[in-house]
């Protein structure tokens, strides 16, 4: 199965070494390879990074959003010669438009061997606040426009009311998965545990959670109408988080695919390996997913 | 009367004359001599039953320029191979530096505009000798030669050294637009105004990569047929299949548009799927949406506000106004939607549009190019699959096992068609591209049945099956499936002046 990808992006200064250094060394039982992506001759991050995992890989070529593919190519080879690691970070450059680095991450040759799992945004709360102008940036905008996971950091000091009108703020975004109001990034840990600890199998996969967050796991042994399927995440999307597994359409019935959805991000791709019908597995947060709802609108899909 | 070489009892193409016969190709020196049947004795002959006999491929977007790249591209059936989208400068040094490899295609540059960029906006060292990859990926703290605007003093320095580099024969203008997207139309005029001076193409790798507007793809294609018509300087758009995304089939309209009012505009693509991006409603624009989901319009609601759709112009309408409000859908592989696997079709099977590849250099794991002679290629360098299987995955695909068109259309696109988007400029590519007595000797012979690219992520490089000889120059580079390791015939391909 393809190793799945973080994809960290943010302004500068907003904290991206930080959360990649706390991944690297949170207790989760996962192998992880990052790869970081300095613009500019020094690799500085990369050298920050090092005393954390000798799995560091910095891009040699400055900023990989000028698609010097060759060198995402290479990188995530080297990462994953020999013993491959459970999940790959990809800390994108704070001044780079991380588009470049999603566009590439979409190329099918990838596929078989790598999948972009998630893109999250890191924001520095204290900074947007203290200068609101910052949400005009173009930059800041790709970025922010270009995540699943919102994460927002050095909240210490910030007033609840200011946190709330920016969480409201990127809601009218679209963002509706943010996090790190209460300063933790464990929601953002939980939420990437399942995605890298999902790579065998639709069912049964451990998802780690703090409780908040609510399950459920919908099989089907025929093949779907393709365009009903769409019709029905589109529906359900606004109260999932996340969903994963596989599904086998009636357009193609001798092939599975590999469904993934983060947020409002949904992907398609073959499945590697031979296997029947389609099972799948969805997560949203309590208050708000509804799984039996949710079952009744995917068995609708069937009929 | 003796020839060199006899290659016997191929079926023999050309897709220039539309000769398509089962007959013999005799060789003398670097020139074919005859084509036909009882064309005398040879030194050595080639037994061609059951094999196509055609041009070898012209690849016209090569960036490997190597030893090692040539060698995975005479696997795949290419004879000529040339850096034309980014290209080199100085023109000369980079000719010079060509000279001292063993190359075994033929090899020709364009003049690197992007590299004139650079320097013109200051902190950057013009190296004609190294690799122009190299060179495009060498890192600066300060970005502006890409995102700015050049002024008049910087268009003045970038222009001068691009007409150096055309003075030193290159055979076109490499316009990586896509690289430098703050280029803006008043500086690509005075480039586009030295080609038509120059009476050469240039390559552009599009400004922008997008379905939306502003700075949308559409909008770079209108620019750059815009440039066609206003300077009249021929515009040859790079991989046409990778910066059209969604949109591939509105821009082979106007395209087609601006071909049909004889502007000078021509088009390339490779058949790699990309991954692509349905924003919001795309998918569900498709006409059979209701009938292939069973499902009507007024089912699918808008999250935001409720709103529930009457009609396909209605949700159309709705995804232009704020696509973030639908799901946005990946599907990675052509394989994963039949609609992505049209859209892939319309650049690859364009009418008149030349295959090219797009190769990558050869690397090593620390990132630098690989140089070596090694064969077959050391275990550990690697570049993308296109690099060594882009022609005979065309083949296969195309015609073996899809047949979207006849054998001959589909060589014309590897060999006639980008010969005819250079040789005004290169003439030595007036005499390639076509198998007939008086032209070259650079001759794939293949087999129809095995060709296949073999190539993937996993083993990078897997030269491409089914070229059994190949000949450069009238020189064995592959014989039976097997690498001549010495062959080195590869010739410089430039323009006139020079």
């Amino acid at each position: 199965m393809s190793v799945p990808i973080l994809l960290v992006t943010g302004f500068l200064g907003s904290g991206k070494t930080t959360l990649i250094n706390d991944l690297l060394q949170d207790e989760h039982g996962m192998r992880i390879a990052a790869i970081v992506n300095d613009f500019g001759a020094i690799n500085i991050d990369a050298a920050l990074l090092e005393s954390a995992s000798d799995e560091v890989i910095g891009l040699k070529n400055g900023c990989i959003c000028c698609s010097l593919q060759g060198d995402l190519l290479r990188t995530l080879k080297q990462v994953l010669t020999n013993n491959a690691p459970d999940l790959i970070v990809i800390e994108a450059s704070g001044v780079a438009d991380p588009q470049g680095i999603i566009q590439a991450l979409l190329d099918p040759v990838l596929w078989p061997a790598v999948l972009l799992d998630s893109v999250v945004c890191l924001l520095d709360a204290q900074d947007v606040i203290a200068t609101p102008e910052r949400t005009t940036d173009p930059l800041w905008q790709v970025q922010v426009k270009s995540a699943d996971i919102v994460q927002l950091s050095k909240v210490e000091g910030v007033e609840s009311k200011d946190l709330s009108r920016l969480t409201l703020q990127l809601s009218a975004m679209g963002k509706r998965m943010v996090y790190g109001a209460d300063g933790k990034s464990g929601l953002l840990n939980g939420l990437l545990g399942f995605g890298a600890s999902s790579r065998t199998s639709a069912s049964g996969m451990p998802v780690q959670s703090d409780g908040r967050f609510e399950t459920l796991e919908w099989h089907c042994k025929d093949p779907i109408p393709m365009a009903a399927f769409q019709n029905a995440i589109g529906a359900i999307s606004p109260t999932l988080l996340r969903a994963k597994g596989f599904v086998c359409f009636m357009e193609k019935p001798d092939k599975q695919m590999v469904f993934q959805l983060v947020g409002q991000r949904a992907t398609l791709a073959p499945r590697t390996q031979a296997g029947e019908g389609c099972a799948l597995i969805l997560i949203g947060e309590k208050q708000v997913f509804d799984a039996q709802a949710c079952r009744a609108v995917l068995d609708a899909v069937i009929k | 009367m003796s020839h060199d070489l006899l290659i016997r009892n191929g079926r023999v193409i050309d897709p220039e004359s539309g000769f398509d016969e089962v007959c013999d190709v005799a060789i003398s020196g670097d020139t074919i001599k005859a084509v036909g049947a009882d064309l005398g004795h040879a030194t050595r002959e080639i037994d061609a039953t059951g094999l196509i006999v055609a041009p070898g491929f012209i690849d016209i977007h090569a960036h490997g320029q190597s030893v090692a790249a040539d060698r995975m591209q005479a696997f795949d059936g290419v004879t000529t191979s040339l850096e034309l989208e980014v290209g080199a400068l100085p023109v000369s040094a980079w000719y010079e530096a060509q000279a001292q490899i063993p190359r075994v295609l033929n090899y020709g540059t364009s003049v690197a505009w992007i590299f004139a960029r650079r320097f013109a906006f200051g902190g950057y060292t013009l190296d004609g000798a190294a690799h122009p990859i190299d060179q495009l990926g060498k890192a600066s703290d300060d970005n502006s030669w890409s995102v700015a605007a050049a002024d008049g003093d910087q268009t003045k320095t970038l222009v001068e050294l691009t007409r150096e580099g055309l003075n030193q024969g290159a055979i076109g203008i490499g316009i990586p637009n896509g690289y430098a997207p703050g280029a803006g139309v008043k500086e690509l005029t005075r480039i586009c105004d030295l080609a038509a001076e120059f009476d050469c193409p240039t390559f552009t790798h599009i400004a922008f990569a997008s379905n939306i507007d502003p700075q949308s793809s559409i909008e770079s294609y209108v620019r750059l047929i815009g440039l066609a018509g206003a300077t009249g300087a021929h515009m040859h758009i790079c991989h046409m299949n990778s910066t059209s995304l969604l949109d591939i089939e509105r821009v082979v309209e106007l395209i087609a548009k601006a071909q049909a009012m004889g502007l000078p505009v021509t088009t390339e693509a490779y058949p790699y799927g990309a991954g692509s991006t349905v924003v919001g409603a795309g998918f569900f624009a498709d006409p059979e949406f209701t009938q292939k989901s069973g499902s009507d319009y007024s089912a699918i609601e808008l999250v935001k506000n409720h709103h529930r759709f009457t009609g396909r112009d209605d949700i159309l309408r709705a995804s232009d106004e704020n696509p973030s409000d639908l799901v946005v859908w990946h599907f990675l592989d052509v394989e994963a939607n039949d609609y992505h696997r049209t859209l892939l079709d319309t650049s690859v099977t364009y009418p008149g549009g030349s295959i090219a590849s797009d190769a990558m250099p050869w690397i090593e794991p620390d990132g630098s190019i690989y140089a070596g002679m090694a064969w077959p290629l050391p275990e550990q360098v690697l570049s993308h699959p296109r690099s060594a299987g882009t022609f005979t995955r065309f083949l296969r695909e195309y015609v073996v096992e899809r047949e979207t068109m006849p054998l001959i259309d589909a060589l014309a696109k590897c060999t006639l068609y980008p010969a005819q988007v250079i040789e005004g400029r290169a003439p030595q590519i007036a005499n390639k591209g076509r198998l007939r007595a008086g032209f070259d000797a650079d001759i794939a012979v293949f087999d129809l049945a095995q060709v296949r690219d073999r190539a993937t992520f996993e083993q990078m490089n897997q030269p491409a099956e089914g070229v059994v000889h190949l000949l450069v120059a009238g020189q064995t580079v592959i014989a039976d499936g097997a690498l001549d390791t010495s062959a080195s015939p590869g010739r410089p391909i430039r323009a006139a002046s020079a």
